[in-house]
């Protein structure tokens, strides 16, 4: 079963609206197991949801500034109008309570009937330009089964290593089958769900992304010499060359800031929501810069990082960063006199040092072709220096510090990053302590109990 | 722009700690100090720089031959002496005790800054004052000469705190409390001249760390920038206030001995296993400083000459960590070539080239030098003794950047149960976790052939007593505090 982005993006009413808001999800979010208003741990295709407000920073003379937001995030299992009808149907008080400060809750200046309510919240969704998934197809279901096959096990061999180090390792393989047999119910039926073949090819081909994007890049001039001769790739070529020539151009008049200063009134809410768990939520809210060409060059970027993540990256590995479960990002535009802005959340493993420094450390080309083309509002431009979206550098190669790659700027980087995110009121998770890394190897030991293949290997997983 | 060439002029504006733990100094006294009379204190501070502070020195032969004396300051003592704390790094303005820091760290329950002796909010440290002698003589000669001093000098012992010596364990090549030997590995820095005082390199890949890495002002660890050089204050030569300085963290780490080797003793016997094969997994050394290898159930013979040896490896061989497990203590505070790359690509029993040079880049961008020190006395049978006093490490690194390396490595390794696709583990040596979060069973895993052994329901060994960010100011930023 696939997994959904779902992004419902409403304007809040008023100051008072937004006071009110506030004042009634922060106790929730600080106590999302327990409270009394709503459990999320009831709906059972949930894996993480945020609800957010988002105020507009006072934007430059000249622009309006936007109504603040509420953004409610959720990465679910299955479609997105039977998770909405499942939220509204457990929850309704909740759920009106929450949009009745909201534009457009009204129907005809009288309270929604909850399909009324759905409907608004679906036609309020805005999905994702871009969505990444730690480990497609891994159901809530199937992520809380695997993780009891592992304690089960775990706890089996713990009470019962001595004996079974004695065995030869199919012997031990054998036991602990048995075992499970006996204590796991719907042990035999619940098998591991096949990778479907496309999905395996393109697993096969993700180390040498590079080349295919070549590859496909040459069948693409192959293609138009086909259709359209010379004249045809000329033409490709020489909008490339403009395309590339006007980016540099933008490039250097951007400035970056200079100042390195995590000088966001936000920052002190920030700490106190971050690292009261082994995994954490990021929200970032930063300008596009100005312009159509801007606007353009990030759809195509995101458009291009979307299809990476649904192709590519299907492990519990986008281009090396090996903590993230779900990731997004929303192109927000504005409306009338408003600027667009990009808004990204994520729901990761570890600290927000490591997970900024894994994206520095092994994905800064990616991320900088998205981020080069924002900025935050208080200084123009501010995002590090970059060319050419930072894709030609390579640490290893020194002559590629002619075009740098923002992000590798670390401590700027860091302090564009932090300076944009914004604290949610409630945020919540279904599986607190499971990293990407278990997930994965869970599945891997799921597969390995109905496979004969690299038995020495399965044990290490144990 | 800063200079970026570390020359030896630069070296002699930094102070000499950053080069060299003083090995050869083995009496010392840690001073944690209050300011009173900020006047006062900058003569104090002005006669230190001019006759008594020892900065780094590239000639071996002008080295001073009987101590040395340095000086680190807390945010709040460089405030108190008139220097703006605005421009320095964020973690460093807040301080270890607060509660942002805390939250990152795991300092709560015992560990948490209101059970503290020293450095909590309402005991604060303004100064911390290191002094290195070669002898008892002369040591004690020192300390009077600057307890004298600073208690003239408008500068307070702080209330419940008496000076710290620390105690020489050096009878068997400094070993620390546990029994194992400490100071081992230190990396290996562009531009210091004698890189091997403390330890030594490690053949592949990239082998040097940057300078940046240690001292501010010159190029880091991320394709040469420079880490950002705090101060609003200009030195002469237009350097920033922070130019020469670094970071120093201390932690007051207690030991348990007694309960460590308890554990080892009925655990070992339990599960029919050496006590000190146990003992070695759970650091990732043996007793003598070298590394556990894949099969090894005994301790290598190895002779003083191989301690540069002892730290010149990667993970490469001991990729599933049969040797030195995942979740050790070494492998922890510094995975080296394993688990940090994209690829982790096997050929001929050993992790590729490739694989480890991007694990090795990776890890070394959160590496720390290693300057504590062992403080109470040594216990040479921890199970037989009746043992009282408290011993333990005076915990001091040193580091350009303390969230992206010191607390990097505390929080992402030491304390993280999710160490390197682990489930549910911290350091077992030195974890704090489960004071953390009540109710959390301790575990560690062996990987071992044919199943992972397993030790549960442990105690942790250590507590944190107290503890503070300090700036080790380069001279000429001192000169400047003095006036
Ligand atoms: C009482 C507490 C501690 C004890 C008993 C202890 C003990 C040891 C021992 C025996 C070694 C191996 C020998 C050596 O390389 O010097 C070691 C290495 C190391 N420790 Fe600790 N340690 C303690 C606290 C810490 C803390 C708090 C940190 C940092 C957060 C830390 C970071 C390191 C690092 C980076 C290494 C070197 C790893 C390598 O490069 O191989 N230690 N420690």
């Amino acid at each position: 079963m696939e997994q959904k982005p779902i992004t419902i993006v409403a304007d809040v009413l008023d100051e008072k609206s937004l006071t009110e808001l506030t004042r009634y999800l922060t106790p929730i979010g600080k106590d999302i197991k327990n409270n009394k208003i709503i459990r999320f741990a009831t709906l059972k295709t949930l894996h993480y949801c945020c609800f957010i407000v988002i105020e507009d920073n006072p934007p430059p003379p000249g622009i309006s500034r936007a109504a603040p937001v509420l953004v409610f995030e959720a990465n679910i299992d299955g479609k997105v109008n039977e998770f909405l009808a499942e939220i509204v149907r457990q929850y309704p008080e909740f759920m009106h309570k929450v949009y009745s400060h909201c534009e457009g809750y009204l129907k005809e200046g009288k309270k929604p009937s909850n399909e009324e309510l759905q409907a608004f919240l679906l036609a309020n969704d805005r999905g994702a330009n871009a969505f990444y998934i730690g480990h497609p197809g891994q159901t809530l279901e199937i992520i809380g089964y695997q993780n009891t096959l592992r304690s089960t096990l775990e706890a089996y061999i713990d009470a019962n290593r001595p004996k079974l180090v004695k065995l030869a390792p199919d012997e031990i393989k054998k036991a602990i089958l048995e075992h499970l047999a006996k204590t796991v119910p719907g042990f035999a039926q619940n098998k591991p769900v096949k990778t479907p073949a496309l999905i395996k090819f393109a697993q096969m081909l993700s180390p040498y992304v590079n080349w295919v994007i070549l590859f496909l890049a040459l069948a693409v001039f192959v293609l138009v010499f086909m259709i359209a001769g010379e004249i045809g790739v000329f033409f490709i070529l020489g909008l490339i060359a403009v395309f590339t020539g006007y980016l540099l151009f933008r490039e250097i008049m951007d400035k970056q800031d200079e100042r390195l200063q995590w000088d966001s009134i936000y920052l002190k809410d920030l700490q106190d929501v971050e690292n009261r768990q082994a995994q954490n939520h990021l929200s970032s809210i930063i300008y596009v810069k100005p312009g159509k060409f801007r606007l353009l060059t990030l759809t195509a970027v995101l458009f291009f990082i979307n299809l990476v993540a649904k192709v590519f990256a299907t492990e519990g590995n986008l281009s090396g960063i090996v903590t993230i479960h779900f990731a997004r990002w929303i192109i927000l535009p504005g409306k009338a006199n408003e600027r667009t802005r990009l808004l990204f959340f994520s729901n990761y493993d570890g600290s927000w040092e490591n997970y900024l420094g894994e994206f520095i450390d092994h994905a800064s080309i990616g991320l900088t072709a998205v981020w080069s083309n924002t900025e935050s509002n208080a200084r123009p431009g501010g995002f590090p220096d970059t060319r050419l979206l930072g894709v030609v550098f390579d640490e290893n190669k020194k002559w590629t510090s002619l075009f740098p790659a923002g992000a590798r700027d670390e401590q700027r980087f860091k302090a564009f990053a932090r300076n944009s995110q914004r604290p949610e009121l409630i945020w919540y998770s279904a599986y607190p302590d499971l990293a990407v890394k278990n997930i994965g190897n869970n599945m891997k030991i799921h597969e390995g109990l109905f496979s004969d293949a690299d038995l020495s290997g399965w044990l290490k997983r144990l | 722009m800063a200079n970026t060439a570390f020359t030896d002029d630069q070296m002699r504006d930094t102070q000499g700690l950053v080069f060299s733990g003083y090995g050869a100094f083995p009496y010392c006294s840690y001073y944690l100090l209050q300011i009173k009379d900020p006047n006062k204190a900058r003569s104090w501070i002005k006669r230190l720089v001019d006759e008594k502070i020892t900065p780094g020195e590239p000639d071996k032969a002008l080295r001073k031959q009987t101590g040395a004396l340095n000086i680190a300051l807390t945010a709040a003592g460089l405030s108190e002496l008139g220097v703006n704390t605005g421009s320095f790094e964020q973690a460093f303005q807040e301080g270890m005790q607060s509660r942002s820091r805390a939250t990152i760290l795991g300092d709560q329950g015992k560990n948490a800054s209101t059970a503290w002796l020293w450095g909590s909010d309402d005991k604060p440290v303004h100064i911390l004052l290191m002094l290195f002698s070669v002898d008892e003589k002369t040591h004690s000669k020192s300390q009077k000469e600057e307890e004298t001093a600073f208690k003239q000098g408008g500068v307070v012992l702080i209330k419940d705190l008496e000076r710290f010596d620390t105690t020489n364990l050096n009878e068997e090549k400094g070993r620390e409390h546990f029994g194992f030997a400490d100071g081992v590995s230190n990396p290996l820095v562009e531009g210091f001249s004698s890189p091997t005082e403390t330890g030594s390199g490690n053949e592949q890949a990239p082998r040097v760390i940057p300078t940046g890495e240690f001292i501010l002002g010159y190029p880091n660890g991320y394709d040469g920038k420079v880490t950002k050089v705090p101060g609003e204050e200009t030195l002469k030569d237009e350097e920033k206030f922070g130019f020469n300085g670094t970071y120093l963290v201390l932690r007051q780490l207690e030991q348990d001995v007694q309960t460590f080797w308890t554990f080892i003793r009925n655990e070992a016997k339990k599960q029919k296993i050496d006590q000190d094969y146990l003992a070695a997994k759970i650091v990732g050394r043996w007793k003598n400083g070298a590394v556990v290898k894949p099969d090894e159930t005994k301790p290598p013979q190895i002779t003083d000459a191989d301690m540069a040896l002892r730290n010149q490896f990667d993970f490469r061989d001991d990729y599933d960590g049969k040797g030195c497990p995942f979740g050790s203590h070494i492998r922890r505070t510094n995975p080296r070539g394993q688990g940090l790359g994209i690829e982790q690509k096997v050929e001929n029993g050993q992790l590729t080239q490739a694989s480890v040079e991007t694990s090795l880049k990776v890890a070394n961008r959160h590496r720390i030098l290693r300057r504590g020190r062992s403080y109470g006395a040594f216990i040479e049978n921890p199970l037989k003794e009746n043992i009282s006093g408290e011993r333990g490490l005076f915990f001091i690194c040193l580091n350009a950047n303390i969230e992206r390396q010191f607390e990097f490595i505390q929080h992402t390794w030491v304390n993280s149960l999710k160490f390197n696709g682990l489930y549910d583990e911290d350091d077992p040596l030195i974890g704090t976790y489960a004071s953390a979060n009540p109710g959390f069973k301790r575990s560690f895993t062996l990987p071992e052939d044919p199943l992972r052994r397993k030790v549960c329901d442990f105690q942790e060994f250590v507590k944190l007593r107290g503890g503070g960010y300090f700036f080790l100011p380069g001279i000429k930023a001192l000169r400047m505090i003095g006036g």
